[in-house]
């Protein structure tokens, strides 16, 4: 299977994408881009998609805590 | 069928036609049959949906060569369960595209459906469902996995995803300063 032989490195960048719009956090998307080359490709934006890593999702003064809760 | 059947044996034929209307017959790449709901699987798969509409649906289970058996499993599982259900307003909504439609919060039972995955096979679920155009699935899936990230370091998140560092220490050090205005603190 897929998973067994790529594994999550290789996750298509589409679904990746997919999966960071659902992070509403800077700081954790900055984490997902540090993870390895292939995730931090996926945030190079497409023509025509919002980029990943600028538009202010929170607040700053709702930013987390370090060691506070996620 | 024979003019000259008892009646019980035509309307167990009825029956049987009737059921093979109501479902379709997939295969998945290794073989395995699966029984799905025509009504779920038209709703839930643009492409399924094509398929039965284009009437390129074998009886005799319909060739997905790109899923395997434990995946093809789970589609038809979230399918069947869907098939009771009466379709939700954020359902019949779903057929805007998952790039840019508003996230749907995954309801109760498909957060069970996807928590009790292992990662593997959440991974072949998350692809099928890619595969099949099942923006719903999509959702719930990759919910799931952005989940398993958040609030996570970059070395916890390759914990949990089982992926090496590729990177070279002075260029994790260059995006971290790159990035570093996404950091409260580092």
């Amino acid at each position: 299977m897929a998973a067994t032989l790529d594994g999550w490195k290789c996750l298509p960048t589409v679904l990746l994408r997919s999966v960071i719009r659902r992070v509403p956090c800077e700081a954790d998307r900055a984490s997902v881009a540090l993870v390895c080359r292939s995730w931090r490709a996926a945030f190079a934006t497409p023509p025509g998609e919002a980029p990943l890593l600028l538009p202010p999702q929170l607040p700053w003064l709702l930013r987390p805590l370090p060691g506070g809760p996620a | 069928m024979e003019v000259d059947k008892g009646k019980g044996e035509a309307e167990e034929t009825r029956k049987v036609a009737e059921a093979d209307r109501d479902t379709v017959t997939l295969k998945s790449s290794d073989g395995k049959l699966f029984e799905v709901s025509k009504e779920a699987a038209a709703r839930l798969s643009t492409v399924l949906a094509g398929m039965i509409a284009g009437g390129s649906i074998d009886d005799n289970g319909t060739d997905l060569k790109q899923i395997g058996s434990e995946a093809l499993e789970n589609v038809v599982d979230y399918c069947n369960k869907h098939a009771n259900s009466i379709p939700s307003a954020a359902l019949i909504s779903s057929s805007i595209s998952f790039n840019t439609a508003p996230f749907k919060e995954p309801e109760e039972w498909e957060r069970k459906f996807v928590d009790r995955l292992s990662h593997d096979a959440l991974f072949d679920l998350v692809e099928a469902a890619n595969f099949l155009g099942m923006e719903r699935l999509l959702d719930v899936t990759c919910h799931k996995i952005s989940e398993m990230m958040k609030g996570k370091s970059p070395d916890q998140i390759r914990e949990v995803f089982n992926i090496k560092n590729d990177y070279t220490k002075e260029e994790l050090e260059e995006i971290r300063q790159e990035l570093a205005w996404a950091f409260y603190d580092d």
